[in-house]
């Protein structure tokens, strides 16, 4: 493996730890508007990372997608099969909903959805150009909402079980490339996430955002400016408030009284100097505290969204990561240096900064950390330099037993399934021992059993991941434009019986519709192109060209 | 009213003294049909001319001329003796169209009718079918309410689909009103089908063979249009068809070409249509696959069409589903690329074969070629412009998408490719560009045996029965035999020009070659087919003349 494609492997996962943060997960159901909450919540400001994508995947449990792209020229088939055109996809990546995957095509102004469960295709007018898409959680009906860029407006998607389709326009007078959506599904944020803009000029702070009242029969649309270059906008569990977290601070949306309102902003810093490039923030999921954690600082800092007062808890180091519960009890601090990992109550740290628990991890270097979203097992591991070690501690313990995994090949990233009864581990480009050919592997790690765990090497660079609620599937999008080689692979859990299937064109994003027992792998193609596998059967079939199968007339009624 | 005379074509009754000499040449029943003169049932028709060039069919035991402005058509049959037989079997005026059935048991004359009509007794349009037999006759006449002039033919005789061409020019016409006639003895009439349309007219027709449906097996007749495909269930012919839209507006994509595909044997919900695109590099695959249940209330059909775009670089100049060890794929060739492209039809994945030069056409040849148990097909390539075939067996080997790729040079391109019937099957018949040579490719033995003929424009049509081919040329007042067995060639001097040679069964058994000379009223040449012998060849002239 050449250098460069080390750094691209890098880089692409880093992108999806952050990206898992902000997945959308499927809905509705109680269990994962819960999960839509804590991972909306658990870590919305890493600035350090660049191309988080909350729109982008989707589909139950947990999805991560990253947009990195080296170049846009697909190519097809494992056999030196032809190159696709030279032409930009004009679909956007799709979102899930309970039956449906939704993708927008902002050349033809229409949004096609596809029912994940018979793969029929329909499509659906809205605005000029539409772009950025959303689920959004509703108890009975499946809805998504589009954000119409070039018609300054929004687009609310309501498909019934009856096969109606309904459409509410509301205005969005900002620009924006991003939705926040509350789990309450009444509201919705369009923001501008800068850096996906290439070449922002400094002045352009992207401070305008437009809360949409989804319940207001009127349509109600309230622009608001919160503070310079937003990274993250999410909500409390209740939907009463939103958070902007900014580089000027967390920018407090009250959305309880009257019309929505920015009602403070809390700095996170005392010195307005401070560089917020290097921030990791996590705001709690009843949106009473913000920790943040800076590199190469040995102090996290707890601040009060109600009061504004902040407490600093000293580390025994410079701390290398913070990751909070998805029931935001605890948060965990990672020391790399020492090798200690601190357990944070909360809320009582923010009274007690003292009031922390540490262990040592010995023998093995830690750095990072990963949570699971439906339970206390924490994991361990260090992607800073080669080491090929998992280590597993429960998070509800004091003073936890650690216990490590020895994988195959150097760490870089960890997926836990929900009930963290298994991980999906990518291994990327540092160096293994004896070499390898292949430019990066995933093992399927069993956790709640201790069974060795299972490697399986990658033909190209992992672009998304998908994990099912159930955590009994996972889907791993690879796609490699330089080799020409795009596929994905379907593991299975327990079993961790891994299918590999190749792709027509580079994926972009991936997902799961666990109502249709499918899993789904959106890829780039001008015509736009999606491809199902079916969890039950294992049978794939590709969908390319949507708006030409919403074109079929059958002779029933329309 | 008298038929004006056209050109310098003579009226019959001139014609019939200008042939008396030739006659009294002749042996045999043309005599007697001349006979038929006196009886001028119709004195009428002694005013029209006799077509020029005749339009000659073949069926199993019969020559077929259509003899339009007589309003029949002439049957000739042989008999044991090399005796010509004449039946006569009349036809509405106005003849269309006329083919035989692939199975040369039949043949369908279409009739435009007398236009306009204006009295009651004035024939209408009508479809004639013929009994093609040793003992031919008209099995029955359909109706038909328009005077419509195209005609397309089933290959496997089951079905025939009458259609406006452009040929056709009433005041207002509504060119996707189809008729479609179901062959089956037994069946109904006719059912006049009109198609939806979204400013396309129809260009072309494929019959499926039966497919595995949701629903139960049944035929599609697959309608092209020069904007989108209608496929419409010929099976239940009260169903709307389904339209495929290849796009809209200035977005129309035209149609090129379609292949159909069962799938599995076992399976119902994976019969597929793939469509070429004019000038695209994109091919349009659509998946026949069932109803959602969601949908059944609001589609009157059982399954319903999900079409898929797949890219193969360039545009694709042929088409076929095939067979390979990893499942059924769709073959395109791309010519520009000198590829074969295989693609998955489920997930559009392809795979690429180098060919090394350009081919434009293709066929399945898995069974001809022996390999029907290899696990993958055998695919012929052919191409107009570079002097090669090529022989691709598919699957199988480590690294490659095919077991073999053999490429045979010959001395000129291939314009077509005609496979031999019978216990030669194994056999094509390759007809160069130019018709001056032609190539007898053996798919067993993988030789390709070359034929020349001394002028250009020269044809080779095998028998029915697989053992002979017969050659004719422009130029040549003369047929040749080659037999297949051991491709030698025997010429055969005939006293006139030649437009059309077809080798049929004779009553009371063997074959006879009977050649259809271009000049004349109807003049003929019959040899025995298989021991061909100008010693008992027999000429009848003036067949036109007869049984009027």
């Amino acid at each position: 493996m050449n250098h460069s494609r080390a750094r691209d492997l890098r880089a692409a996962i880093g992108r999806l730890r952050a990206a898992s943060w902000l997945a959308i997960p499927t809905l509705p159901g109680p269990t994962l508007l819960g999960l839509l909450a804590t991972t909306a919540f658990a870590a919305c400001g890493d600035m350090a990372d660049e191309g988080m994508d909350s729109g982008g995947g989707g589909g139950d449990g947990v999805a991560a997608s990253v947009a990195a792209s080296t170049g846009t020229q697909g190519a097809v088939g494992s056999g030196g099969a032809p190159p696709e055109e030279e032409l930009e996809s004009s679909f956007s990546a799709p979102v899930a909903t309970g039956n449906f995957v939704w993708i927008a095509n902002p050349a033809s102004g229409r949004v096609a959805y596809i029912d994940a469960r018979s793969l029929v295709v329909k499509v659906v007018d809205a605005g000029n150009a539409p772009t950025h898409l959303a689920a959004i959680p509703d108890p009975v009906d499946d809805v998504a909402l589009v954000l119409n860029v070039a018609s300054h407006d929004a687009t609310l998607l309501r498909a019934k079980a009856n096969g109606e389709l309904t459409t509410r326009s509301f205005a969005v007078p900002a620009t924006g490339n991003r939705w926040a959506v509350a789990p309450s599904g009444r509201w919705a944020i369009a923001w501008t996430d800068g850096r996906e803009i290439d070449g922002a000029d400094p002045i352009d702070g992207f401070q305008d955002v437009v809360v949409l009242d989804l319940a207001s029969a009127e349509g109600g649309s309230t622009p608001l400016t919160v503070g310079y270059r937003p990274v993250a906008i999410a909500f409390d569990e209740t939907s009463a408030r939103a958070f902007a977290v900014t580089q000027d601070g967390i920018s407090v949306i009250d959305l309880d009284g009257g019309a929505p309102a920015v009602v403070e902003n809390v700095p996170l810093s005392d010195d307005p100097l401070e560089s917020t490039l290097t921030r990791d923030v996590a705001i709690t999921p009843d949106g009473e505290l913000a920790l943040v954690r800076r590199d190469g600082d040995a102090v996290v800092t707890v601040h009060s969204l109600s009061d504004g007062t902040r407490t600093d808890v000293i580390m025994p180091g410079p701390a290398t990561d913070l990751d909070l519960s998805a029931d935001g009890t605890v948060a965990v601090v990672v020391v790399r240096e020492s090798g200690q990992v601190a357990l944070l109550p909360i809320p009582a740290i923010a009274a007690d900064p003292g009031a922390f628990s540490t262990f040592t991890v010995t023998d093995v270097v830690v750095g990072s950390a990963a949570l699971a979203p439906e339970s206390p097992t924490g994991f361990l591991y260090t992607n800073a330099t080669p080491s090929p070690v998992l280590t597993v501690f429960d998070t509800s313990d004091e003073a936890p037993e650690a216990r490590s995994i020895l994988l195959r090949a150097p760490v870089s990233a960890v997926f836990p399934t929900p009930d963290a009864a298994h991980a999906i581990v990518l291994h990327g480009a540092l160096p293994v021992e004896g070499g390898t050919g292949y430019p990066a592997s995933v093992s399927l790690a069993p956790i709640a059993a201790q069974l060795p765990p299972k490697i399986i090497g990658l033909d190209g660079l992992p672009v998304a991941i998908a994990i099912a609620p159930a955590g009994d599937r996972a889907v791993i999008a690879v796609g490699d434009t330089a080799v020409g080689y795009h596929g994905f692979v379907v593991a299975q859990l327990p079993s961790l019986q891994a299918d590999v299937h190749l792709l027509g064109s580079r994926p972009i994003a991936t997902g799961i519709v666990s109502a249709a027992g499918r899993g789904y792998v959106a890829q780039e193609h001008p015509d736009g192109r999606i491809t199902f596998v079916d969890f039950a059967t294992g049978e794939v079939r590709t969908l390319t060209g949507f708006e030409l199968a919403a074109q079929v007339v059958d002779g029933g009624v329309p | 009213m008298k038929r004006a005379l056209v050109g310098s074509r003579s009226p019959r009754a001139s014609q019939a003294r200008v042939v008396l000499s030739v006659l009294a040449r002749t042996i045999g029943l043309a005599l007697l049909g001349f006979g038929g003169i006196a009886c001028e049932d119709d004195p009428d028709v002694w005013d029209t001319s006799v077509p020029d060039p005749i339009v000659a069919r073949s069926l199993e035991g019969a020559v077929a001329l259509i003899d339009d402005p007589a309003h029949r058509v002439l049957l000739l049959t042989v008999d044991e003796d090399l005796e010509l037989e004449t039946t006569s079997v009349p036809i509405a005026d106005g003849f269309a169209a006329s083919a035989a059935t692939p199975d040369a048991q039949r043949l369908l004359v279409l009739s435009r009718g007398v236009v306009p009509r204006r009295r009651a007794d004035e024939p209408g349009p009508s479809l004639a079918v013929i009994d093609g037999g040793t003992e031919p006759g008209l099995a029955v006449t359909y109706p038909l309410s328009d005077p419509l002039s195209g005609l397309a033919v089933d290959p496997l005789s089951r079905f025939a689909v009458i259609h406006p061409s452009e040929r056709d020019v009433a005041f207002v016409q509504n060119p996707n009103e189809l008729v479609v006639v179901d062959l089956a003895p037994g069946a109904g009439p006719p059912v006049p089908v009109t198609l939806r349309s979204f400013g396309g007219r129809p260009q072309g027709f494929v019959f499926t063979e039966p497919l595995g449906l949701p629903g139960g097996a049944r035929r599609l007749l697959v309608t092209s249009t020069d904007r989108d495909v209608a496929v419409l269930d010929l099976e239940n012919l009260d169903l709307p068809e389904i339209t495929i839209r290849l796009g809209s507006g200035p977005e129309a994509r035209r149609p090129q070409g379609v292949a159909v595909s069962d799938g599995a044997p076992d399976r119902d919900d994976d019969a597929r249509i793939a469509v070429r695109i004019e000038g695209a590099p994109d091919i349009v695959i659509v998946d026949l696959v069932p109803v959602a249940p969601e949908d059944v209330a609001t589609t009157p059909q059982s399954y319903r069409a999900v079409p898929n775009v797949v890219f193969v670089g360039a545009p694709p100049s042929d088409l076929a589903f095939v067979r390979t060890d990893a499942g059924i794929r769709l073959a395109a060739l791309v010519p520009a690329r000198n590829m074969l492209v295989l693609l998955d039809p489920q997930t559009g994945g392809a795979t690429e074969i180098e060919l090394g030069a350009p081919f434009e056409r293709l066929s399945v040849v898995t069974d001809e070629a022996g390999e029907a148990g290899a696990g993958g097909d055998v695919a012929l390539l052919w191409s107009t412009s570079n002097p090669q075939i090529a022989l691709v067996a598919l699957g199988g080997a480590v690294g490659t998408p095919y077991r073999s790729l053999e490429r045979i040079d010959l001395a000129t391109p291939i314009s077509e490719v005609v496979a031999v019937p019978g216990e030669n099957r194994h056999l094509r018949v390759l007809s160069g560009t130019a018709g001056d040579e032609f190539v007898v490719l053996d798919l067993l033995s993988r030789t390709a045996a070359p034929l020349l003929a001394s002028g250009g424009g020269a044809r080779m049509v095998p028998s029915f029965d697989g053992q002979r081919a017969w050659l004719i040329a422009p130029s040549a007042a003369a047929i040749a035999k080659v037999d297949f067995t051991s491709l030698h060639p025997e010429n055969f001097p005939l006293s006139h020009g030649v437009s059309d040679v077809f080798d049929v069964a004779r009553r009371g058994g063997g074959r006879a070659v009977i050649a259809v000379h271009r000049a004349g009223t109807g003049s003929v040449t019959v040899l025995d087919a298989i021991e061909p012998s100008l010693a008992t060849a027999r000429e009848y002239a003036g067949l036109l003349l007869g049984d009027l």
